[in-house]
This record gives C-alpha cells, structure tokens and sequence, in this order.
C-alpha cells in the first residue's frame, strides 16, 4: 500500500509545472517508499530526452513505482541493441523507451523511414527483453496543405506513423504505443513544443508534452506490474445523474442524449458502461433509498447503467466507509484496487482521511468537465495491457450495437435491416436456473407487457412444478452479441378442460421492432397445444399507462375479442383456425 | 507587477531547486563557474523553470547570457519591463 504522506506531497504539485514536480519528487524521496515496486527504464533516442527525468519520476511515484531510470547516449541506438555489453544492457531495464525524432532520422530527406524503422523495432524486439515503448511522429505545424501531395514531409510524416500504430498493434503486448499526436493535440503546438530548444539544444518538448509522456510510460509500468485498479465504487446523486433522486423524481433527475445538463451525465454512463464491458468492476455506495435507485434503473428511459451491470451495492444512510470495506469484502479486492467517484466535497474528504488506500476522485464542479474527467479516469487508473485483444473487442461489439441503432434509420426497408442483424432466438420451456431473471422480467417489463402481473421467484417456480402449467421463454441473440431472456409466456388452465389461458406474456424492451413477438407467441400456441391437447386458447390485455404499444397484439395474432371494458379486454382464440407465423430473418435454434 | 524583492527570492528557489544548492549558498555572483553542478542540461531547466514560474519567455540570445544570479536577475527585470 501506497505510503499516505508520498501521495498527498504528490497529488498536491501541479504535474505539469517543473518546479513543483521537481520539488514534489524530491519530498517524496525523502518519505517513505517501502513498498514501491523498483521500475528500471532505458530510453534510447536520436534527440535530448533526458528533460522527461523528473516527470518519469513523479508519475512513477504517483503510481506507486520507484523508477531508476537510463538515457542511452545522443543517437547510438543500433549500437546499443547490438552490443550485449552496452549500458542499455547492463541496466536491465523492465521497458525500453525507443523515443524517436523524425527529423533526426530523415534530416536531409530521401530516406526510406518505414524501412528503417521496421529494421530498427525488429532489432529491437530481438533484443529487448522488456517491453518496448514506441512514439509516433509530431505531424508538422505548417505544410498541411501539401499532406495530400506525394513525398511532401506531411505525408512522409503521415505514411511513418501509420506503419508505427500498425507494428505496436501486431506486436502488442511487446510493443507500446505513446501517441505523441495526441500531447500535441491536448495542449496545442505552441504549448507542447519548444522550436528553441529543439534548434538549440535538440531538446523539442515542453512541460506538458514530457509530462503526458512520462504519465503513459508510468500507466504502462504500473499495468505490466498489475497495479492497475480493478473497481469503481460510485455514488448516485450527482455522479450517475443530476440531481437529487428522493427530491426530484425519476422524471426531475438530469439524465438525457440530448439536454443539457442531463447529456453530461448521459455521456458519463456511457463511459461507465464501456469501463463495465472492458471487465472493469462497478459498485455503487449512495445514501439514497434503495427502491428508488432501482426504479430509476428500470424505468429511467434514458438511464444506460442497470442493476445488472453492478457487482456490489450498498444503497443505505450509513457513511460511506463502512459500505466501501464492506463491498472490498463482498468481492474479496484489496481497498487500494479501488477508486471512489463521488460529487460530494464531504465524501470525498471522508474516504481519503478514512481508507487512504482508496483513490479519490470528485466530480468536476463544472458538469461538461465531467465526460472526459471520466475518459481520463479510465485510460489512465483502468488501463491494462492485457485487455488489448479479447476486451477490444468486446468494447467494439458494444460499439458495433450502437452503430447498428443509429444505421437502423439508414435502411429503406426495415426487412433489410432485421436480415442484417442475423438474429437467432432459442425458444423453449423455461429451465429451473432461468426462474430468476423471469420472476425479474415480470417486475419490470412495462411497456410490452400483456397483463402485467409482478411474480416472485417462488411464484415463478410453483408454475414450474405444476404439470397443467406452462412457462415459457426466448433468449436472443443477433450478430453484435447475447440480448439475452427477453421473453416471457406463462400459460395456466382455466376451469374448462378444453381450454387454457395466457396469463402473462411480456417482452423485453431492448428487442423491439423485430417481430419477435409475434415468433414467440406462435411458438407457445404450437407448443402448449401439443403439450396438453387444448382446442382453446384465452388471453387477456389489462390496460395500464405504460402498455399500450402491445394493446392490439392478440387482434393481430387473429384471437376474437369476448369482453371489453376500459381496463381490460379478454380473447379467445380456436387453436385450429390459428395460421402460424414465420420470419426468415429469425432463425430458430 | 512583481517587484524585485519577490523576483530575487524566486529565483532564488528555482536555482536552489533545479541546481541542488542550498538556498543559503546563493549569491549575486552565483554563476556556472562556481556552481558544480550547473551543467548545460540544468541550464535548460533552469531556463524552464523561471519561465514557467515567471510566466515569461527567453530569446535565444538571451538563453545562453543567463550565466549567473545577477545576470539572470537582470534579464528577468527587462523582460517583465516589457
């Protein structure tokens, strides 16, 4: 655990001001550092690099590595790898900084770039038991209107750094990528880049730029060591959405795609929910009442995060420190592998003074800060080198589902579209380990839900155990992943022997407009007659605020209308008169 | 406006900082000559240091004048003038 006393002395300094890095690293020094992993890293350069010295230093610290660190002589890289005896060597170092200048390396012009690098990085990972960080190039300032033409600096510039982001990404997690772009982009040219000192001293870059650099070189060490954070423990109010949710209702609280101040907490749960699919753990620890909490989940139209989305809660009045030891208990984690996200100065100021193994983040005061103050969070405490391939990509599906809802508009025909998705359903009697998410289904299905009648899990399971009753279930899938048990049918006997009655039958809002319904319920008509033989099939549709998108579901489906009053119409339906319904973009399993 | 005494004491912790020198061993005629470790690469951050912290930025020309406290102090002067 990180030494109390280090990390207040640093996180006070601004890191990107020299004097108080330098300052910072050396007060730190003098404290404590039992426990801070030794981090040896060699650069090798063609340019002065060694102004990065106390910033490598601080984010070192500041991630709880003690860094020794090594700067190969001005431009004897080949040398350096070549040589077993070198000081690179000698040094043993854990990462290799192989920080290169474009214009060192093609000073004159004519130089095959991508040639040499590639000779270089193959050199390199031949000889290099560490891991090698790589950078690419600063696009030039000036010039960009000649990026088109061909053997112009900008596209020279451009083509190099296409090959570097393609080598780290076949050669990851060997190789590294620092995007040096990216600084300049963050703080601008002027900021980031010093023409001077690169003149006079070939020393090119600014504070900020050195600074940015040693924090991703520092984010890279601490996720080859596994000290990246494992959990984020969230508060409510004010951090998932605006607003106060026992004061303002679910319909009060601030959290919308479009309006202002809810798109900034809607854009936050959208990096939440990113952060949950890259295997990021989420808790929540809120004073708020619990029931409230989960309504807005579930009846929060714009409300991304679910219950299903947390591994732990803690929603009660009792101080937050106490919940926090409780949910590291509850999924057996060290409280350094969290950090906490809360709005408010006393919390915030109640978990550092009470479990300063926690990292504390608050809130911006200012709400568009918000987003990327999250983005920066995660990049920067969430980062793991492993998650490359596996987790990309399932943040890319997630992505990819996304897309699809927004290219949906773009098909002219929606059968087009429902054959893109390639959706699969597996429609069968539910199983005894889906009695959970059904009795959850029948809570909180709203809107297509027939006859909305909330059952318990017990509930749930008698129908189970009955001979003469019948559950049924559809799990989907479509090509950007699992949708899930989506739809619920429960069918019981009614006193006429002959016939049965559909007593519930719902479906999940995330597979709408697919037809499914439709699918399922033909399904369940084929099935049930089967099962017991009936010649009549009743149904029912009880009339609430949220239902009316399904009120003429059984019409369509061809049932006759028996009894209809202002809350509630009853069907029936002869099973022989029934024509079953098929869709060749649902493909049955 | 910062006036002299403030500037002199800034600098003052910048050099004693950046140089590893106490701030007591300090002087007008602190220079390159009797500071060990004033080497080209601190000057550089020296350099640094006292624009960030002065808000101000050296010419090249006057990059490589910045020899000793005096004449350190002296450029500071005529650049916050400006």
């Amino acid at each position: 655990m990180m030494n109390v006393l280090v990390s207040s002395i640093l996180r006070q300094a601004d890191p990107l001001n020299l004097l108080a890095v330098e300052s910072a690293v050396l007060r730190a020094r003098g404290g404590d550092l039992t426990g801070f992993i030794p981090m040896p890293i060699y650069f090798l350069s063609n340019y002065t690099i060694s102004g990065i010295d106390p910033y490598l230093h601080y984010h070192g610290l500041s991630s709880g590595l003690d860094v020794r660190s090594g700067y190969g002589d001005y431009n004897v890289i080949h040398q350096s790898l070549m040589r077993e005896d070198s000081a690179l060597h000698q040094f043993k170092p854990s990462i290799v900084v192989l920080s290169l200048m474009y214009d060192v390396f093609n000073q004159a012009g004519g130089v095959d770039v991508c040639a040499r690098l590639q000779d270089l990085f193959t050199l390199a990972a031949e000889k290099v038991t560490g891991t090698v960080v790589l950078n690419t190039f600063v696009s030039p300032r000036f010039g960009n209107a000649s990026a088109a033409a061909e053997g112009s600096r900008a596209a020279e510039v451009a083509r190099a750094n296409d090959f570097i982001r393609h080598f780290v990404k076949e050669h990851s997690p060997k190789f590294y990528l620092c995007d040096w772009d990216h600084y300049v982009k963050a703080f601008g040219y002027g900021d980031a880049i010093d023409r001077r000192y690169w003149f006079m001293a070939k020393a090119p870059f600014r504070p900020p730029f050195l600074s940015s650099y040693a924090a991703d070189i520092a984010k890279l060490a601490r996720a080859n060591m596994g000290l990246s954070k494992k959990c984020l423990m969230l508060d409510c109010d004010g951090t998932l959405w605006g607003g106060v949710l026992g004061e303002d209702g679910i319909e009060g609280v601030k959290l919308h795609p479009n309006d202002y101040p809810g798109n900034v907490f809607y854009a936050v749960q959208r990096s939440l929910l990113e952060l949950h699919k890259r295997g990021v753990l989420l808790v929540i620890n809120s004073k708020n009442n619990e029931a409230d909490v989960y309504d807005a989940f579930d009846r929060h139209p714009h409300c991304l995060l679910k219950k299903e989305h947390f591994s732990a809660v803690r929603i009660n009045w009792g101080n937050k420190a106490e919940n926090a030891k409780d949910i590291a208990a509850e999924l057996n984690l060290g409280l350094d592998s969290f950090v906490f996200l809360d709005d408010s100065d006393f919390e915030c100021d109640f978990i550092k003074e009470r479990l300063p193994a926690i990292d504390v983040r608050q809130v911006p005061k200012r709400p568009y800060e918000y987003p990327d103050f999250v983005t920066e969070i995660a990049d920067e405490l969430f980062f793991t080198t492993s998650q490359t391939k596996e987790d990309a990509a399932r943040a890319q599906l997630y992505d990819a589902r996304h897309q699809a809802e927004v290219a949906k508009t773009e098909f002219d025909d929606i059968e087009t579209y429902l054959k893109s998705l390639e959706i699969v359903v597996d429609m069968h009697a539910m199983r005894k380990e889906e009695i959970a998410r059904v009795s959850q289904l029948t809570h909180k299905t709203n809107q297509f839900n027939l006859a909305k009648t909330p059952y318990s899990e017990a509930a749930i399971s008698d129908f189970f155990n009955k001979p003469n009753c019948f559950v049924y279930v559809m799990v989907v899938k479509d090509r950007f992943g699992e949708l899930g048990l989506t739809n619920v049918c429960i069918v019981t006997p009614t006193d006429a022997v002959q016939a049965v009655m559909i007593d519930s039958f719902l479906m999940s809002c995330r597979v709408f407009e697919r037809n499914l319904e439709y699918a399922f319920l033909s399904y369940v008509i084929e099935d049930v007659q089967r099962q017991c033989g009936c010649t009549e099939i009743r149904a029912k549709y009880i009339r609430s605020s949220k239902n009316s998108v399904a009120e003429n579901f059984y019409e369509k489906m061809g049932f006759r209308v028996v009894h209809e009053d202002h809350q509630s119409k009853l069907y029936t339906l002869e099973v022989s008169d029934f024509t079953h319904v098929n869709f060749d973009y649902i493909q049955r399993i | 406006m910062m006036d002299q005494n403030t500037i002199r004491k800034k600098i003052t912790e910048v050099m004693s900082l950046i140089l590893g020198v106490d701030p007591s061993e300090l002087n007008e005629n602190s220079s390159m000559d009797t500071i060990e470790s004033w080497d080209s690469l601190k000057h550089m951050k020296l350099v640094i240091a006292l624009e960030q912290e002065l808000g101000i930025e050296f010419d090249d020309e006057e990059v490589v004048e910045l020899l000793s406290f005096r004449l350190i102090e002296l450029a500071v002067a005529n650049k916050i003038a400006e």
